[in-house]
């Protein structure tokens, strides 16, 4: 004979319901944060799409900086027009975003010490020389043959927020007439 | 009494664990969104570095372009045995050692050696620029440029 407790089956009846309800309820809950946090990770990944695009283009304009002749290069802070190879001012990227390039260029005074070599005494050995040959230590001053040449680029983030990278270098004038 | 089901309460429980295995998988994806921005900052600091170093070579070379019989001397003083004081000197200038505070902060160090070509008949300097550069997120790079100059010797008047 069958016997079939109908007080337990409805037990479980009743409550399936409200734990598919607070169980729904729980789940919509921890997948607010989890879609934010999606929505947050395409951000940072343009984000940084834009920071890269910056690192390359300073790169590459300091590349062609090096590679310009000295006396091409121009002199002053915040240069922004363009010359030669070198791309200044505002320029747009493949990306859509506009970046900010500037220049600053000055020569820096640099002071060369040696200890001159007196090499007419009679005790003077071109092979084998001695500190007493040397003289004091003199100093080559020179004003105009090293460019420091600092490279600044900006943009804009979160519509007004001004990034930017920057990198320095110089630039010596191998041309220069050796005295 | 009341009889007691042992499955109630167990959509609470897979729900519950599903939602961890969520958060769990968020948080992690968190973590490679922050490794990922800090990568790109080190591509800026390898390219800082880089470009710092090349640019105190250049003055190197200028130096012993401009300057190259003090060196010969020098380097030659040192490997007679006869002394290091003149082959300090020339190393020694502020501006081939040094340090920049910008964005960034660099320490820099150079050293001219000269290789024994011939006995010295040659003169094959050698340029070993050593740069240190600290970012402000605390990553530290280290580059060494090596440049190797060689020339004749050839006195004025022959």
């Amino acid at each position: 004979m069958l016997n079939i407790n109908h007080s337990n089956t409805k037990n479980r009846e009743g409550i399936t319901l409200p734990e598919i309800i607070v169980a729904t309820l729980i789940l919509c809950l921890a997948m607010i944060p989890i879609a934010g946090l999606m929505g947050y990770g395409g951000k940072a990944t343009l984000k940084d799409a834009r920071r890269i695009t910056a690192i390359q283009m300073l790169d590459k304009t300091m590349r062609n900086l090096l590679s310009e002749p000295f006396n091409e290069i121009p002199r002053g802070n915040n240069i922004v027009k363009s010359f030669n190879n070198v791309s200044l001012g505002d320029i747009k990227a493949s990306n859509g975003v506009t970046y900010s390039v500037k220049l600053t260029s000055q020569y820096v005074t640099t002071n060369f010490d040696y200890n001159p070599v007196n090499v007419h005494t009679a005790t003077f050995n071109e092979t084998s020389p001695k500190p007493a040959d040397f003289g004091s230590v003199e100093s080559l001053t020179l004003t105009d043959s090293v460019l420091r040449l600092s490279l600044t680029i900006s943009w804009i983030e979160e519509k007004s927020k001004e990034v930017q990278v920057s990198a320095l270098t110089y630039r010596a004038n191998f041309s220069r007439r050796t005295i | 009494m009341k009889p007691i089901n042992s499955k109630s309460g167990m959509a609470i429980v897979l729900v519950m664990t599903l939602t961890m295995g969520l958060l769990i998988l968020g948080s992690s994806y968190l973590k490679s969104i922050s490794q990922r921005s800090n990568h790109n900052t080190i591509e800026l600091g390898s390219i800082q570095a880089d470009l710092l170093a090349e640019g105190i070579t250049q003055i190197a070379m200028l130096k012993l372009k401009e300057l190259p019989g003090p060196l010969y001397y020098a380097a030659l003083c040192k490997a007679k045995g006869n002394g290091n004081g003149p082959l300090d000197t020339y190393s020694g200038d502020a501006v081939l050692n040094g340090a920049i505070k910008n964005e960034f902060s660099a320490k820099y160090s150079t050293t001219f050696t000269m290789l024994p070509s011939k006995l010295y008949e040659d003169m094959n300097a050698k340029i070993t620029v050593v740069l240190n550069l600290s970012r402000p997120d605390g990553r530290d790079y280290e580059r060494q440029i090596e440049r190797t100059v060689s020339g004749a010797r050839k006195l004025s008047g022959k």
